[in-house]
């Protein structure tokens, strides 16, 4: 599709601010006859007047062709006539040689320029901002409250050139204005002297349910010091979930590559899947690219997104070793056994601190039984011999390969692996059938069997587990599990799926796992039962995969958790956190960090906020600290000297001191604009903008929760909001709804379908656009014949936004 | 702001300049300083070679917009864009950069078209 052909889809859109933006952009391309006729068409079918007026004047410079008419005398002559050629007078006000320019103004003032029609008024205001005097400033601030967003917006252009300072007064009618696009060029504006009460807006535009207002934020987001958004903007991608919302986002991180910014790129990527994981993926080397051009870094992309991997991999392993030699030191024995094991697993891959945390707890555990299987689990990677006397049997139909490669070979499975490699096979699970079931194995020989799985031998080997598995044990199972979580496919989600029917936390957990590295999707169903399980590893898992399809919600789910009284669910919950991408959550574990009283779990969110230490955490963590009035100022300040050396490690040039220096002059700063702030401060601008929304309707169904571009994760997003989340509902039947949280949004749309219902006597249609996505809406009579079930059907229409299942709408216009 | 240079040149009744290296905040007030200083007070055709910068961040295309602003509606001038990276023509796009000037493959063509 041509340049000129892509402007016209915009110029189909149902929002008259998208529509008018295109026309400014298209009057300078250059036109074929076809383009001229696809505008014209286009041009009868608009209904707005000033978007009508542009087009006009756009097809009158097409038709006419001569650029140079807009001399003096020309426009004075119109100007004279009451009955002037607005469109023409228009156009000759866009082509005024300059040395005649300070002469049309001074016509244009004596004509009263601001009674002219709202048409006509942003053509002015544009010649005005180019050539208009400080004359000219009272007239266009008047017009810095008009209704028409056209002029409103020409207006603020103009006077943004003439006497920016004036734009001061303007600030609050600009941000509670009903057009997002006004509204975030008052944010751009109100930067210029608040930056930090401007970014607070700005957050609030980004993270809108709103679309329009997000890409409004998007848009103005280039205008913005990428320095003091970059965090909000990696919170942004992280959570967002709309494809088109992540490229555009994707192009402001390309475009200010920091060196500091792949890592955090990669983080967000490892916490996402599908098509959101390959957009983060491309915009991460799009980042490592610019980096690259740029010349900040010398190393190749591709290169050092390897070395990001290695760190990234290092850093995911000390969170886990962090997290689970705390839990070292639990009271309960079940509980340090599983953190051993896992950390014993650990070790058995090479990972030497996990192997040096296990060897310096043994001496100290008192439970000999957990010393017994940790020592046999860590010497020979088995979980527990159930019949322990038994003989192993030295002719036994042994795979071909040895242990995986990741998992060292021990004393006992090298004997194994030894009889297994003096005679190879070609099917070597073809022969283990033909020789000797599974179930006649030792308990031994099955878990040798087990470790032995590779991804090589992966479908062989599970050929001949799957008949078995319903009759292994819990262990067995679990290690099953793993292999599957390492080496599996999607052929085996319905053997995962079978053991979430198992009550065992750790089958449910491993099984969880598993699933979600081989077929997240799969999941869905199962989700909201699991969340709401009681064992809090279970939760956890599941919350984990869940942050996959709707992260917004899942961090929600984790910060209920933080409200436990059991400091060890808090604890869990904090470790979960640890497993989203940081810039997602950083500020619910400063939140955490705030709240929390048990000082291993102050250590172990002190602990991630280490390893994530950034100028924006430690000036966040700052304004707490000085906030700060009881005994955990200590503490704060403490993590405040942590987060400073971090900082400075990668920053030589910078001390400590200077960063508290900081520190202190933005505490003072927010002090001193308290006062200053007060008019146009987010939550008085919001609570304006609420009161003047009498209109909406109010609908607390969609408080909270933001449904995501997939459909399946908005239908599981709903339910586990109905099941789990949601307040209860009011307890006298006969109460009537108090104001809502959060406002039923109703926004205009182009809908394109099938006909599945036509009652013709009601003259109303129900529009299927996608299964399950039902518009049921009257059609006036001007409509004609009313269509018939089975044919296609595109209008635009009113309806709520982000509905689903059966909408109720507004029929506006057939396509 | 490293390695980042510009140089100008004045082509008959036409203003080139070219920037090389990342074009952050300093480098475009680099370009914007050399811009004021050499441009020509008759010479109202600017071009701007970007060819040398594929990568612009956001305060170097705000001081880009600024100069833009000066050269086509204060100076009533005319502006061509050479050699812009992918990257910089999708974000140009966005913020109304390609409506103050029109992209050009090479010098040659920007000079043709300006002629």
């Amino acid at each position: 599709m041509d340049a000129v052909n892509e402007l016209f889809n915009d110029l189909k859109s149902p929002d008259p601010a998208i529509r008018f933006s295109v026309l400014s952009r298209i009057e300078d391309m250059s036109w074929t006859d076809e383009h001229r006729e696809a505008f014209r068409e286009i041009f009868a079918g608009e209904k707005d007047p000033g978007i009508r007026f542009h087009m006009q004047k756009v097809l009158a410079r097409l038709d006419r062709g001569d650029k140079n008419r807009g001399s003096l005398e020309a426009i004075e002559e119109q100007l004279r006539n009451p009955q002037r050629d607005e469109i023409n007078l228009a156009l000759m006000l866009e082509s005024v040689k300059r040395n005649e320019a300070a002469a049309v103004a001074e016509s244009l003032r004596r004509a009263e320029w601001p009674k002219f029609s709202q048409q006509l008024l942003p053509s002015v205001l544009k010649f005005l901002k180019k050539y208009g005097s400080t004359e000219d400033t009272a007239a266009i601030e008047k017009l810095c409250r008009h209704s028409d967003p056209r002029v409103l917006s020409a207006a603020i252009e103009a006077l943004e050139k003439q006497n920016p300072d004036r734009l001061k007064d303007l600030i609050v009618p600009l941000l509670i204005n009903g057009n997002f696009g006004i509204r975030s060029r008052a944010v751009r504006l109100l930067h210029r002297w608040d930056p930090s009460e401007a970014l607070r807006h700005f957050e609030s535009m980004l993270f809108s349910n709103l679309e329009n207002e997000k890409h409004a934020a998007l848009y103005q987001a280039f205008f913005f010091p990428f320095k003091q958004i970059e965090t909000l903007m990696l919170r942004y991608i992280s959570v967002e979930s709309d494809p088109e919302m992540i490229k555009k986002a994707g192009l402001i991180f390309m475009t200010n590559p920091e060196r500091h910014m792949p890592a955090r790129l990669l983080e967000v990527r490892q916490a996402c899947v599908g098509i959101k994981q390959r957009l983060v993926d491309a915009i991460l080397k799009g980042v490592l690219q610019s980096l690259f051009q740029a010349k900040i870094v010398n190393a190749a992309p591709e290169q050092m997104l390897q070395v990001l991997e290695a760190h990234f991999k290092e850093k995911r392993i000390r969170l886990f070793i962090e997290h689970h030699s705390n839990a070292l030191k639990s009271p309960e024995a079940n509980v340090r056994l599983q953190s051993a094991l896992k950390l014993s697993d650990l070790a058995r891959r090479g990972i030497d601190e996990a192997r040096q945390v296990v060897e310096a707890y043994l001496p100290r555990e008192r439970d000999l039984n957990n010393v017994r299987k940790i020592r046999l689990f860590i010497e020979t990677g088995q979980l527990e011999i159930q019949k322990a006397s038994e003989p192993e049997k030295p002719a036994k139909p042994e795979p071909t390969r040895g242990p995986a490669k990741t998992e060292p070979a021990t004393e006992t499975s090298a004997k194994v692996a030894a009889v297994q490699v003096e005679k190879p096979t070609e099917k070597p699970a073809a022969k283990v059938e033909e020789k000797r079931p599974l179930q006649e194995y030792t308990a031994r020989e099955r878990q040798n069997f087990i470790a032995a799985i590779t991804a090589e031998n992966y479908q062989q080997y599970m050929a001949v587990i799957r008949p078995f598995f319903r009759e292994m044990d819990i262990n067995e199972k679990i290690a099953v599990l793993k292999r599957i979580e390492r080496f599996g496919n999607q052929s085996d989600s319905e053997l995962l799926i079978g053991c979430l029917q198992i009550d065992d936390e750790n089958i449910l957990e491993s099984a969880i796992e598993a699933l979600s590295v081989i077929n997240p999707e799969a999941l869905h169903p199962y989700l909201p039962q699991l969340i709401k399980h009681r064992y809090d590893e279970v939760k956890l898992a599941a919350i984990k995969v869940f942050s996959l399809f709707d992260k917004k919600q899942a961090i929600s789910l984790v910060e209920n958790m933080l409200l436990s009284i059991k400091p060890a669910q808090r604890q869990t919950a904090i470790f979960c956190l640890s497993s989203f991408d940081f810039h997602s959550v950083s500020q619910t574990l400063i939140s955490a960090f705030k709240s929390e009283n048990d000082s291993e779990n102050l250590q172990q969110i002190s602990s991630i906020l280490r390893s994530n230490a950034d100028e924006d955490t430690f000036f966040r963590i700052y304004v707490d600290y000085k906030a700060c009035k009881s005994s955990k100022k200590d503490e704060y300040e403490k993590l405040c000297r942590e987060l400073a050396a971090k900082i400075i490690e990668n920053e030589p040039g910078r001390t400590i001191e200077a960063l508290f220096a900081a520190g202190e002059e933005l505490v003072a700063e927010e002090e001193r604009k308290k006062t200053e702030r007060a008019a146009y401060k987010l939550e008085k601008i919001q609570k304006i903008r609420e009161s003047a929304d009498k209109n909406v309707v109010f609908d607390a169904s969609l408080a909270r929760f933001t449904v995501g571009a997939y459909a399946v994760g908005a239908v599981l997003t709903a339910l586990i909001w109905f099941l789990f989340i949601a307040p209860a509902p009011p307890v006298a039947p006969d109460a009537t709804p108090k104001a809502a949280k959060v406002r039923k949004v109703m926004e205009t749309i182009s809908i394109k379908g099938r006909v599945v219902i036509s009652d013709e006597k009601q003259r109303t249609v129900a529009i299927e656009t996608e299964p399950g996505k039902l518009y049921k809406m009257k059609l006036p009579e001007s409509f004609g014949t009313m269509p018939k079930p089975g044919s296609k059907f595109q209008a635009q229409i009113k309806a709520e936004k982000d509905s689903s299942g059966e909408i109720a709408a507004e029929f506006l216009t057939a396509f | 702001m490293s390695n980042f240079s510009v140089n100008t040149e004045s082509n008959n009744d036409i203003f080139i300049v070219r920037s090389n290296g990342y074009l952050d905040e300093g480098g475009g007030a680099a370009v914007f300083e050399a811009v004021q200083k050499n441009l020509p007070a008759d010479c109202h055709k600017v071009i701007l070679n970007l060819k040398e910068s594929p990568v612009i961040n956001s305060q170097g295309i705000a001081q880009l917009i600024e100069l833009s602003e000066i050269i086509v509606d204060d100076k009533g001038g005319e502006l061509a864009f050479v050699g812009l990276s992918d990257l910089t023509y999708g974000v140009f796009k966005m913020v109304g950069l390609l409506q103050m000037g029109n992209p050009f493959e090479s010098e040659s063509e920007a000079v043709e078209a300006m002629r």
